[in-house]
């Protein structure tokens, strides 16, 4: 426990810029979502019939969308960063030549990446809270951030730098949507009753541009997936096992949701 | 006693090309043990694989009596482990190096820390990305050294630093050897700077190891033969078989001669072919001279080696 405490505080350290900026947003954004639902201090965001929001409000508005948009934006970069620094597939990384195992690095990792997901709710739960917002409707973005945060240190786990994890991840969600296209195409041919075109259209559209949020056992499905190949890297540092896991997990969820 | 690293057979490729292979050798405990070779000698390679940041091909490799695929947080708990390539966490300040290392190792030593950080004299404040890399080494070399590992691995320590620099890191590590029983396996192509450390030598070229004994032994073993003849005479052709670098000029000849015993007998053998009249002096060789021997014979393909 010690170590994996030490190697936390380690990773602190070593981003405590990026982490000071985002303390501050998440911070700000705290605090702007509090002033905005107070009577007197600004509008009517919260209760529409309180008053008509200016101007003023509009912006103050965009501000704060801002806020949280560059707060969650900086906890992604930040939970990458915190992966990358001591990197699983570079044997020359300083962490594998010191007395720490692949379990305890990850749950080092754990805490920060725990920590940063922390942040992003509790700016969810003042939201929701002042805002009057239905729990289930916190509990599903709750879920969809647990579910981001996993993909991204799964991707993260087996990739040098931030150019690498994207690209990584084009090819892998690229390559599972054609995959999924062309196997749900061959599904509808061989078993007419399926419904539905196999178009290749179609699926864009059912899974990009169609925004209705996915079933949560959908969700629970792609978090297994994420957390099975980290752990699969962190574990055994099987980087091919690793990504073959997330590529199944996309084109399974994939295949499942078209 | 048992050897702290026992390598077996071992043998690893990149792709299509073997960088190491059939290795076998010990290094016994309490040994400096100095593993020669020129650049893409493989060196690299088999310390990267006893330190499981590579897997054998072939073969085993036991650090400490654990196999290499093995190791874990209690054995990497007992090694000091000091690279060239090694990526330091650049964005720490060497103190906060220092405080991380301390709670990792059990066995911090505090007072060997400020004794080391006094004699490589680092600045403690500075971020070890604003550290040249002569510091950077330093630094990985205090915090490799302050738990008082049983086991000290240095891959290429002395390379890019000055000769200032290698100086003191080379005193340092005397003066730290010489209090304790530590083994150290040092990997070098800086002939001269190890061999004021090493007791035991291991010389690798092209991937195969082709010796591996004390320093003493070799040193006892390899001569450089002068020979000068009068004027007029030339040295004959038939001299011993097993003589390495041979060279001819005049009256003059000069080789190595790789199993010297003493004076007289290994005299006798020479004298016998030569005329009467025939001057021999035997010198002993450098670790340098003989690491420069053995390698230019095994690509002479010598039958001596």
């Amino acid at each position: 426990m010690k170590t994996v405490l030490a190697h936390w505080k380690k990773d602190l350290r070593s981003t405590r810029v990026l982490l000071i900026v985002w303390l501050l947003c998440v911070g700000l954004t705290l605090a702007g979502v509090i002033c905005l639902a107070k009577p007197g201090l600004s509008s009517s965001f919260f209760r529409p019939g309180a008053g008509e929001a200016g101007v003023q409000d509009a912006a103050f508005l965009t501000g704060l969308v801002g806020l949280l948009s560059l707060q969650y934006l900086l906890a992604a970069v930040l939970i990458v960063r915190i992966v990358h620094l001591d990197s699983l597939i570079d044997p020359n990384a300083w962490w594998r030549t010191r007395p720490i195992s692949g379990l305890g690095l990850l749950a080092a990792k754990g805490l920060s990446v725990g920590m940063f997901f922390l942040g992003g709710c509790l700016c969810l739960i003042v939201l929701g809270v002042e805002g009057q917002f239905e729990s289930g409707f916190l509990l599903s973005c709750s879920l969809t951030g647990v579910v981001f945060v996993a993909g991204l240190v799964a991707f993260a786990s087996f990739t040098k730098d931030m150019s690498d994890l994207i690209l990584n991840w084009i090819v892998v969600v690229v390559g599972a949507s054609f995959l999924a296209w062309f196997v749900g195409s061959l599904l509808r041919g061989f078993f007419p009753a399926v419904q539905g075109s196999p178009s290749f259209r179609n699926l864009y559209f059912k899974t990009v541009v169609d925004i209705a949020p996915p079933p949560p056992w959908l969700w629970l499905f792609c978090l297994a997936g994420f957390l099975a190949a980290a752990f699969c890297q962190y574990l055994k540092r099987s980087t091919n096992v690793s990504q073959a896991i997330l590529f199944a997990t996309f084109f399974l969820a994939i295949l499942i949701r078209g | 006693m048992e050897p702290i690293i026992d390598i077996d057979n071992l043998s690893c490729r990149y792709g299509t090309r073997e960088a190491v292979t059939q290795l076998s050798l010990q290094v016994p405990a309490g040994s400096t043990y100095a593993f020669l070779g020129t650049n893409g000698a493989g060196k690299t390679t088999t310390i990267k694989t006893i330190l499981n940041l590579l897997q054998p091909g072939a073969g085993t490799a036991t650090v400490l009596g654990v196999p290499s695929t093995k190791l874990g947080p209690d054995q990497l708990a007992q090694i000091g482990y000091v690279s060239q390539d090694q990526k330091l966490p650049l964005e720490l300040s060497v103190r906060a190096l220092i405080a991380y290392s301390r709670a990792i190792y059990p066995t911090w030593d505090d007072a060997l820390c400020d004794r080391l950080g006094k004699i490589l004299a680092l600045p403690l404040d500075r971020k070890l990305s604003q550290l040249s890399h002569g510091m950077k080494i330093k630094a990985a070399l205090l915090v490799s050294l302050a738990y008082r590992p049983r086991l000290l691995v240095l891959d290429e320590p002395f390379s890019g630093l000055d000769q200032l620099v290698r100086d003191e890191l080379i005193q340092s590590l005397i003066e730290l050897f010489e209090e304790r029983e530590w083994t150290m396996f040092i990997s070098s192509h800086d002939i001269a700077e190890v061999e004021r450390l090493a007791d035991w030598v291991g010389i690798i070229d092209g991937g195969k190891l082709c010796l591996s004994e004390s320093l003493a032994s070799l040193q006892a073993r390899f001569r450089r033969v002068d020979v000068m003849l009068a004027d007029g005479e030339v040295v004959p052709s038939h001299l011993p078989e097993k003589i390495l670098l041979p060279e001819f000029a005049g009256p003059t000849a000069r080789w190595i001669e790789p199993d010297f015993v003493d004076e007289q007998a290994s005299g006798e053998r020479v004298r016998h072919l030569l005329p009467d009249d025939a001057r021999v002096a035997f010198s002993p060789l450098s670790l340098r001279e003989i690491f420069v021997t053995v390698t230019r014979s095994l690509r002479s393909n010598s039958p001596a080696i």
